[in-house]
This record gives C-alpha cells, sequence and structure tokens, in this order.
C-alpha cells in the first residue's frame, strides 16, 4: 500500500464520518411547527403560489362542510391547472373518499405520492400515511369482493395490481 | 479469498510485487467494506423517528364540546395540566365544536372525542385510538335511548309512528345515531313517520331532550343512557316518571386520539399516562389543587382497540352517517 491508497483510505474515513456526524445532527429536524419553511421547500417543489393556496384551501373547506360535488369541481380545476402538484391528488383523493368512491380515491393518493414521495414519510409535515393506509385497505377489500363477483374482469386485477403497489409503497415507507 | 491467495504464493523476485499487490487488494476491500457498512448505517439512520429528540413546542388537544366550551375547559383543564407535568412538555387545552372538529384536526396533536367522531377522523385523517374514557354504569361504553313519560301512552317503538319526537346532537353516536338505528330497523323513518323532530339549540342538548320529555313538549326523546343516569343521581329528574322504549347498542365511550403527525413512541407514553391516573391524582391549577378524575368527571381510562370501534362503524353505514354517508 503506497502513500496514494493511505490517502485515499484516510480521505474516505473522514468523509464518512463527517457524513455521519452531519446526518445524525439533522435527523428529526422535521417538525410541524416548521410547517411553512419545510412546505416551500419540500412541498411538491413549486414557487409558492397563491391562487393554488387559496383553491386548495377552499376545496377542502367545501369538502369538510359536505358540499363534496363542488369541491370535486374546484379540485377537477386544480388538477387541470397544477397537473403536477401532489396537494391537488391528495385533496381529490380525500374528496372522492368522502363519496364513498375509494379505488379512484386510491388512485389519486397513488398520484399524489408519486409526485411527491414526502406524503409517505413521517419525518416531513406533509405525512398523511396513515390515512392513505386505512384508506388502501378499504379499497382492497372493496376490489377483493368485486373481483369475487366478476372473476373474470381483468380491468379489476388491473386496478388491484395499483392498489397492491401502493401497499408495498407504505410498508416501505419511513412511518 | 485473500487468504486462499496468499497461501499460494510463490517464492523469488516476483513475490514482494504480489505482496504488495495483495495488500492492495486488501485495503480495497476494507475499504469497501467499510464504505458499504456506513452506506447501509445512514441509510437506517435517515429513516428515523423524528422525535429521537423531544421537540420543543406546545403539543395540541382539541377537545370536543359536549355540553358547552365553559364546561369541557373546566373539566379537561386539570387533566391537560397533569399530562404537562407526567409528560414533561406543555400541552394546551382547546375546545372544538363537533361540526368544527374535522376543519381543526389536522392543526391537533391529540383529540379527545366520541366513538362516531373517532370512527370519522379515524377514516379521513389517520388519527388513531390510544385509550377509551371510563364513566357511569358501562364503564368504557355509552349506549342510546329512547325515553318517553311513563303516562304517555308509548310503549314499544311501532308506537312513536305519528308521534314527535327530539333527538340530541347530530353527530352524538348515543344522542343520535344509535336511536335513528332503532327506528329505521323497527321501519320508523323519522322524515316521514314521525308527526315532526327536532334537534334543540345552544349548550347542553341531551339535558335539554330529557327536560323536554319531562315537561310534555315531545313525546319521545333520544338520550344517552350516561346522562340520563347522572340526572337521576343528582335528582334533577325522578327515573320512574320515565319509560325507556328501547336501547342502542353498548359501544366505546369517549375517548382520546393521536393524529397521524405525532410520533408513535410519544404517543405511547402519553397512553401509559392516561392509562395509569388513579382517583387520588391530583394537579395544580389556577392556585388549586385539583383531582383530576373527579373534576373531569369519569373514573378512569381503559385500553381499547380500533376494531371495538366496529360497531359504530356498521351503524353509521346503516344509518348513512360519516365516514360512510352517500349523498
Amino acid at each position: 500500500m503506497d502513500w496514494l491508497d493511505r490517502l485515499s483510505i484516510w480521505a474516505i474515513v473522514i468523509l464518512i464520518i463527517g457524513s455521519f456526524a452531519v446526518i445524525v445532527g439533522h435527523v428529526g429536524e422535521a417538525r410541524p411547527d416548521r410547517y411553512t419553511r419545510q412546505s416551500a421547500a419540500a412541498a411538491d417543489n413549486v414557487v409558492a403560489n397563491d391562487e393554488r393556496d387559496s383553491m386548495l384551501k377552499l376545496a377542502k373547506n367545501l369538502m369538510e362542510g359536505g358540499n363534496l360535488d363542488k369541491a370535486e369541481l374546484l379540485a377537477g380545476e386544480l388538477l387541470q391547472k397544477y397537473p403536477y402538484d401532489g396537494q391537488s391528488h391528495m385533496v381529490m383523493g380525500d374528496i372522492l373518499m368522502r363519496k364513498q368512491e375509494t379505488v379512484k380515491a386510491v388512485f389519486e393518493y397513488r398520484e399524489a405520492i408519486d409526485i411527491n414521495p414526502d406524503f409517505l414519510d413521517k419525518k416531513t409535515p406533509l405525512f398523511q400515511g396513515k390515512k392513505i393506509k386505512k384508506a388502501v385497505s378499504e379499497a382492497l377489500a372493496e376490489i377483493d369482493n368485486k373481483i369475487r363477483l366478476s372473476p373474470d374482469d381483468g380491468s379489476l386485477k388491473r386496478e388491484r395490481k395499483t392498489i397492491h403497489y401502493l401497499q408495498r409503497r407504505i410498508a416501505g415507507s419511513c412511518g | 479469498m485473500i487468504q486462499r491467495r496468499a497461501q499460494v504464493l510463490g517464492s523469488g523476485k516476483g513475490r514482494i510485487f504480489q505482496c504488495r499487490a495483495l495488500l492492495r487488494e486488501c485495503a480495497a476491500v476494507m475499504t469497501l467494506r467499510v464504505f458499504i457498512s456506513s452506506f447501509l448505517l445512514l441509510f437506517v439512520l435517515s429513516c428515523g423517528s423524528p422525535s429521537a429528540k423531544q421537540e420543543n413546542r406546545t403539543y395540541k388537544i382539541g377537545y370536543m364540546i359536549c355540553n358547552s366550551e365553559q364546561e369541557t375547559l373546566l373539566r379537561f383543564r386539570p387533566l391537560t395540566a397533569y399530562l404537562s407535568k407526567k409528560m414533561g412538555v406543555p400541552f394546551e387545552a382547546i375546545a372544538i365544536d363537533t361540526v368544527d372538529f374535522t376543519r381543526q384536526v389536522d392543526e391537533l396533536d391529540f383529540t379527545h372525542t366520541n366513538s362516531l367522531l373517532y370512527v370519522i377522523m379515524n377514516r379521513n385523517h389517520g388519527v388513531e385510538i390510544l385509550a377509551a374514557e371510563e364513566s357511569g354504569s358501562l364503564g368504557a361504553r355509552a349506549k342510546g335511548l329512547i325515553i318517553t313519560l311513563k303516562n304517555s301512552g308509548i310503549r314499544t317503538v311501532k308506537d312513536l309512528k305519528g308521534k314527535s319526537m327530539v333527538f340530541g346532537p347530530v353527530l352524538g353516536p348515543t344522542s343520535y345515531m344509535a336511536q335513528l338505528d332503532v327506528l329505521l330497523s323497527n321501519g320508523i323513518d323519522p322524515e316521514n313517520d314521525l308527526s315532526f323532530y327536532a334537534i334543540p339549540p345552544g349548550s347542553y342538548k341531551h339535558e335539554k331532550v330529557i327536560y323536554g320529555v319531562l315537561f310534555g313538549k315531545f313525546d319521545a326523546g333520544a338520550a344517552p343512557l350516561l346522562d340520563f343516569e347522572r340526572m337521576v343521581k343528582d335528582g334533577r329528574i325522578d327515573g320512574n316518571d320515565f319509560l325507556v322504549v328501547a336501547e342502542g347498542e353498548p359501544i366505546p365511550y369517549c375517548n382520546f386520539g393521536v393524529t397521524q403527525k405525532v410520533d408513535d413512541s410519544f404517543a405511547k407514553r402519553f397512553k401509559q399516562v392516561l392509562l395509569n391516573l388513579k382517583k387520588g391524582d391530583t394537579v395544580e391549577i389556577d392556585g388549586e389543587v385539583v383531582n383530576v378524575l373527579d373534576r373531569a368527571q369519569i373514573d378512569g381510562y381503559t385500553d381499547v382497540q380500533d376494531k371495538d370501534f366496529d360497531a359504530v362503524r356498521e351503524m353509521a353505514k346503516r344509518t348513512n352517517m360519516p365516514p360512510y354517508q352517500r349523498f
């Protein structure tokens, strides 16, 4: 082992120790009271958009007030305007859950998670994992029932595959 | 592998070069091992719980308003102070109207609600159950009654056809949903088969229902067993004046839940503090030493599982109530 090998080994060791110290020092820094700042950085990687935020807020208010059709229309508008916004898909999923369209809701949740995996990461304030897990288990039960009634329906099996995919994502997530 | 190769090294001039090459290989393998091990370690640590550190903030507990905001805070501020003392972090008690709870739940850390609100928040907001409250003759369970006056001539649920009825708050599982379930299962649709029905406005709705029946304003009323028992115990009504026409099935009583943003180990500690709460436990609040359970009007907390709420879920489906409501 010549001097260059030794130098390389030391450099790697120092780098590993340094990285370790930095990462350990930052574990658990995602706190709910940092929501605004972290949302800006992590939420969907989009510049803060007042219009989108107010539309999202209105859609959520309509949904919680039981105005599901109006909320769905608004969420549909949001999705047309911001197709790469995870929050919009998440709200659409929430509305569909309240409309008892569980399988469709799970597909929206899947879109949301594919766009922004932070929805499944408990270290971020965007975490929605437990809600989604519940929706997935309901959707699976529903689709299994439908498959039992129509065992040859290929579209149902494809839907189940998507739900299973989401189940695997949740099982492998942090939280 | 390296050891095996060392055994087959020959002798002579080339041996020094072979040794050097072997050492280099050895160092490379070691470096690779260290690198892979460190990578795996960091990978695991990066997935660690956010509460590995104690969060230095005030935790919010949302208490469902049962009778009035003042009554709710009077009952539960001592319990909140006790939790702060035991957990070593500040908690804040927030009284929330039942109909506003789902709008505010995402801002909360812990919830204290009835069983129907828990079922709604469990499905729509990922809230998980921690502990159930014990109070009254059924302990951690509650039951809805349909009551009439003994002299009303009403003896069975079917006799309610064409009569007037007063219900408690709509999101009350034992003041509305359980009774609606009983009526529907007996073929009585309140929208079509009662002469009229009403829900009293303002605070203390359960008491208003019982007084509404007692003073003859309505033929029958939907009241929780616990409130009926309390009013009898306090001497405010005479139980002998009333006839219980029907009872709903027993379902879990009020409970504590945790929202999905709170760390699991912290929630577990919270639950343990509740389960360990005893009759004599006190806390100092507003310059006064208060018995925590007495002030909260409960007997204690007990462990409860999510599946214990399946009866509430089935009832909500049968009565077209949230979270399974179809429009």
